[in-house]
């Protein structure tokens, strides 16, 4: 339209159509900053006149939390959102221009690299994979290292961004989250008799498998984003258990906790199933399951003695 | 009258068919155990499908329940695999998937059983040291051989040892 209007354009921007402004990724705008761009305007139709209904302010609420992790690391002001529907040409033409002078005051884009970065993506986690790359690397472009946590409120925050809490009075250390999480967000590791319980934050989704698998419903879905945490490589402890070694192998083969708990169960008994509560003896998880196995198998031995 | 695996100690050769045999079942991940004990008795172990299965009571998701062939079976779909049937078992049966992360047993090849079939490992075994009967069925032989042997000895006894005692 502003073209058919014979108006003055800049001569340095170029336009990627997509079909909905709903359709821009965080990633799409980090990349493009990364690559060479010196500013980047989400062009979406106004509020309530979206073809895809809520396309535009999906875009409107990627943009402002980028701009918010941005604003941090000092580079917020090259991102920009704005309505403009497509008869609107005036306008079209004072935004381009305003922003272009604006970036031009600000100077080239400090993080542009030099080589252009082959970005492909075949699932989620790759994708998040990559922001988190990119944020990292602008951060240390610019200079930024928080001292200490950011938290941003709730509201600001993108759907997904969370992490799982973990009750420590509930927590048994059997490892189920760890073995359903599909996005291998938590870390489990078993060292020196203690088990750590773990997450890296940037990864996790906040889909809840977790939370839901729990036998002891110890864990909870926060939703929070904190711009250190997000920044950092390292995983995030959450919980410490003691490991019990086996009097035979010397192997450390289950959490102290879980054994009791096993205990309690079978000492309980359950009056609907018709168990009947049975005291185990006390050595009863002296030996791992392995040491068990060959024990047992120890005793089949005396069988083909006696045979002979 | 339930059928189950048992192992015939002194047939068995160590060959490992049976282990392959069941891997072969279930998806390249074998339920059971060759242990071999000062490294020259093959000791060939599965589960022993208990009456009362320590490893059903602590499920916490009730994933393990008894078959109509009192066949102690793990569900796949409903396992969270937290391990305290791997804990619970008095002879470390039960062990970690390494594809599914969830936790395999033996399960008595109760889908071979409803085709008509014998257990893999069964069918495989080359000198029929695994034999799958109800447990009368291996203990009566056994008790009548003793039975025998009590019989010969008081024989020996009245008409060798001491003939006078008429």
């Amino acid at each position: 339209m502003a073209g058919v209007s014979r108006l003055q354009m800049p001569p340095n921007f170029r336009i990627i159509r997509v079909m909905c402004s709903g359709r821009v990724d965080p990633l799409f705008i980090l990349a493009a900053l990364e690559d060479g761009a010196d500013g980047v305007i989400v062009a979406g139709c106004h509020p309530g006149d979206c073809h895809y209904i809520s396309g535009n302010l999906k875009a409107e609420r990627r943009v402002r939390f980028l701009k918010d992790i941005l604003k941090h690391i000092g580079l917020s002001e090259r991102v920009e959102m704005e309505f403009i529907s497509a008869s609107e040409a005036q306008k079209f033409q004072e935004v381009i221009t305003n922003f272009t002078n604006k970036i031009k005051k600000l100077g080239p884009c400090p993080v542009k690299r030099e080589t252009s970065r082959d970005i492909r993506i075949s699932e989620e986690r790759q994708k998040r994979d990559y922001i988190h790359e990119l944020v990292i690397s602008f951060a240390e472009s610019m200079n930024f290292e928080p001292e200490g946590p950011i938290e941003f409120p709730e509201d600001d925050i993108m759907e997904g961004y969370g992490f799982p809490k973990y009750d420590a009075d509930k927590c048994i250390g059997c490892g189920a989250c760890y073995r359903v999480c599909p996005e291998q967000v938590l870390v489990l590791n078993d060292v020196n008799g203690v088990r750590t319980i773990g997450h890296y934050y940037f990864n996790c989704r906040t889909c809840g498998d977790c939370a839901e698998i729990c036998p002891k419903e110890a864990i909870e879905i926060k939703k929070r984003f904190d711009l250190r945490a997000f920044l950092s490589i390292e995983p995030a402890k959450d919980i410490d258990l003691e490991l019990r070694q086996c009097k035979n192998c010397g192997n450390f083969f289950a959490p102290e906790l879980q054994l009791d708990d096993i205990r309690t169960t079978i000492a309980k008994g359950d009056k609907e199933k018709g168990f009947v509560g049975v005291e185990f003896p006390k050595n009863i998880f002296d030996l791992c399951p392995e040491c068990k196995r060959k024990i047992a198998a120890g005793n089949v031995k005396q069988i083909y003695v006696l045979s002979r | 009258m339930t059928k189950k695996v048992y192992l015939v100690p002194n047939r068995c050769l160590g060959c490992e068919e049976c282990i392959e045999a069941c891997a072969k079942e279930h998806e390249w991940a074998a339920r059971n155990y060759v242990e071999w004990i000062d490294m020259v008795y093959p000791v060939q172990m599965h589960c022993s499908h208990c009456v009362d299965a320590p490893c059903a009571r602590v499920c916490p998701v009730d994933a393990i329940k008894t078959t109509e062939e009192d066949a102690i079976v793990i569900d796949e779909a409903v396992c969270i695999g937290c391990g305290n049937c791997a804990l619970v078992c008095p002879f470390g049966i039960p062990r970690f998937s390494g594809s599914t992360k969830k936790v395999v047993k033996c399960d008595l090849c109760i889908d071979r059983q409803r085709e008509g079939k014998e257990p893999a490992c069964v069918e495989n075994c080359p000198t029929h040291a695994l034999v799958f009967i109800d447990i009368e069925e291996y203990e009566t032989p056994k008790r009548e051989r003793a039975a025998r042997r009590i019989l010969e000895a008081g024989t020996y006894l009245r008409e060798i040892l001491m003939p006078q005692e008429g």
